[in-house]
């Protein structure tokens, strides 16, 4: 068994707004292992890149405020990193690729210059070994180098998400979190990117957590899955343990929206109905207004978890089996 | 390269058609010969005058000579004075031209640390306090307050001069104050692109990429809204040239603003034409650098462009 790189532990977080309170993340709990890629997956607004957020310590810059849990790195608590241990999380532990590469670059500067921002946030290189670096991870990725001197502007979406990839290379992260990396990109060069991300994180055992609400995607790439739902982890269990058997109405219909695992069907199913409104702290269980099969009772009482085999859990009360 | 030349072509025709506009609206706004005949001239002296003064000719003729006097660079004589008016234009220029400058450094050099801390503080008192000065600087009309700054440091303390250039002291009170008033939009310009910036996908990636918060806000979030702020100071440096006769007649500042005032008021059509022509020339050479400057400061222009 491998060693756990991040825990989430029952962690929650709120938002104040002008509207009243907003519960973003509630009782998440789960962990990814060293040289894993753990998919998160949902719909937009489930909480996915809050999590996010909130695993790198951005999410306070946003307003996000844990209410309860932890968040441990390599068995640190995040929260208790002061400003130079947060420095080095952000700039060499960790790093994110973002979903639209076209807005994560600073269009003032060339790729040159930023890659070698990068490398001195890591630190550990003087410039002229940084240039030699950034040239041998260019040549790696089989970008040519009359890049370097180009501005964001002008290259193309797929273009810079490989320098975003070069900037992972560059970083030596242990864990990777990939936002919906290639939401923007075309899909011709889509797959492309997925197999760079692979061969990164195969080549310096790195950590994905690959956040996505393309289930094809996340089937592509992950060992492991957590489904996300109204800020809320509703099942999560290995790939296999997901496909074969989910047990969570909601993973079932997003699966069947999504043409996918293993449920005979002649078209794409929709689910109908709204995510709820995170302003209420629901009392039953947050996909109950939705879901078919809800009785009384899954209006009325949050679920518990429930195991279904090795690290198979989901949260509900009449979980499919 | 190809673009300052594009930049300078566009400047020279610019320059043309604003030549002929006031050459047609000076002669537009009246006769300037009842200005300059004692009352009671007769008919005949009138036309003399006006015959000395080249208006009998048809107006292609005039402006005919108008421009091929301009180009040797020659703008005729001031009517009333009698002086050339180039003359009399250069020797107030640089007078308006030092006020716009301190008002306008003083303007940046306030906004620019004030700006970026009210966004960086952003919702908090200290951004609060920033928007309520600001609101104020911009409110108060600069002829209140130009008094009020004579009658509490010329007549009271007599730390400086009440009006004037004469003393190095006397631009101190015109230049604050304009600086104060160039500020308070300036800060409020800046404070709001910075905020934007600091929101930006960029500026969060450069945080999560582990880059030194003061580099991310200095290279990052200020570059990015620092272009607006220059824009910005051409616009107000072009208006306090052309149009700072407020301020110049509180402190009794001898320059352009009060010259043109006067040559207007007087139709000394010779110092109207080339005061005009000056100033449109001057802020289409400014606009033009300007351009330049963003260009150099932002790759996106030059390949727009």
């Amino acid at each position: 068994m491998s060693e756990k790189l991040l825990e989430v532990n029952h962690y929650s977080a709120e938002m104040k707004t002008d509207g009243g309170t907003l519960y973003i993340l509630q009782d998440i709990n789960f962990h990814v292992n060293e040289d894993e890629c753990f998919g998160i997956i949902g719909e937009s607004g489930c909480g996915k890149t809050m999590t996010s957020m909130a695993i790198l310590r951005y999410g306070e810059r946003l307003g996000l405020a844990r209410s309860g849990g932890e968040i441990l790195f390599q068995g640190e608590n995040v929260e208790s990193f002061g400003r130079k241990r947060l420095k080095e999380y952000n700039g060499k532990d960790t790093l994110i690729i973002l979903q639209d590469p076209m807005q994560a670059l600073d269009p003032l500067f060339t790729i040159e210059k930023q890659l070698l921002e990068t490398v001195k946030a890591r630190g550990g290189a003087s410039k002229a070994e940084a240039r030699e670096e950034i040239r041998e991870v260019l040549k790696k990725l089989s970008i040519s180098e009359e890049k370097l001197k180009c501005y964001p502007h002008e290259l193309s979406g797929g273009m810079l998400q490989r320098i975003v990839g070069a900037m992972v290379i560059l970083h030596k992260p242990k864990l990777i979190i990939a936002d919906e990396p290639t939401t923007a990109l075309d899909v011709s060069i889509q797959l492309q990117y997925l197999k760079l991300l692979k061969q990164i994180q195969k080549e310096y055992h790195t950590s994905i957590i690959f956040i996505s609400h393309d289930i094809k995607v996340i089937s592509m790439m992950c060992d492991r899955i957590a489904v996300m739902y109204g800020g809320r982890v509703v099942e999560q269990g290995t790939k296999e343990q997901l496909f074969s058997s989910p047990v969570h109405p909601y993973t079932r219909a997003l699966f069947k929206s999504g043409n996918m695992g293993g449920i005979p069907q002649d078209r794409y199913e929709t689910i109908e109905g709204n995510p709820p409104d995170l302003h209420e702290k629901s009392e039953g269980c947050p996909f109950a207004d939705r879901c078919k099969h809800a009785r009384e009772k899954c209006h009325k009482a949050l679920p518990e978890l429930q195991e279904f085999g090795d690290g198979h859990e989901a949260l509900c009360w009449r979980p499919r089996i | 390269m190809k673009y300052i030349v594009k930049k300078l072509l566009q400047a020279v025709i610019t320059i043309f058609i604003v030549s002929v506009i006031i050459f047609l609206a000076v002669r537009a706004s009246g006769d300037p010969v009842n200005n300059l005949i004692p009352d009671g001239a007769t008919k005949q002296q009138k036309e003399l005058i006006t015959e000395q003064l080249g208006l009998d000719k048809p107006l292609i003729v005039q402006y005919g000579i108008f421009i091929t006097d301009v180009l040797t660079g020659d703008f005729g004589n001031s009517y009333t004075s009698k002086r050339p008016v180039l003359e009399v234009i250069f020797e107030k220029l640089p007078y308006t031209l030092e006020l716009a400058v301190v008002a306008i450094l003083i303007a940046v050099v306030l906004t620019i640390p004030i700006g970026s801390l009210a966004a960086l503080k952003r919702n908090t008192w200290i951004d609060r306090l920033v928007i309520g000065i600001s609101s104020l600087e911009e409110a108060v009309p600069i002829f209140f307050a130009g008094i009020f700054v004579i009658q509490i440091f010329g007549v009271k303390l007599k730390i400086l001069p009440v009006s004037g250039a004469d003393s190095p002291l006397g631009i101190i009170g015109p230049s604050v104050l304009l600086g104060l008033a160039i500020s308070g939009s300036m800060t409020m310009l800046l404070r709001n692109n910075m905020i934007q910036a600091l929101e930006s996908e960029y500026v969060k990636f450069a945080r999560l990429r582990g880059i030194a918060e003061y580099k991310v806000v200095l290279k990052h979030a200020l570059r990015n809204s620092f272009s607006s702020v220059l824009s910005f100071s051409a616009f107000v440096f072009a208006n306090l040239i052309a149009g700072s006769v407020v301020i110049e007649s509180v402190f009794n500042w001898p320059g352009i603003g009060m010259l043109s005032y006067n040559s207007v008021i007087g139709r000394d059509f010779p110092m109207v034409q080339a005061v005009v022509l000056i100033l449109a020339v001057f802020m289409i050479v400014l606009s033009t650098v300007i351009d330049i400057i963003l260009a150099f400061l932002d790759p996106r222009i030059r390949k727009a462009e």
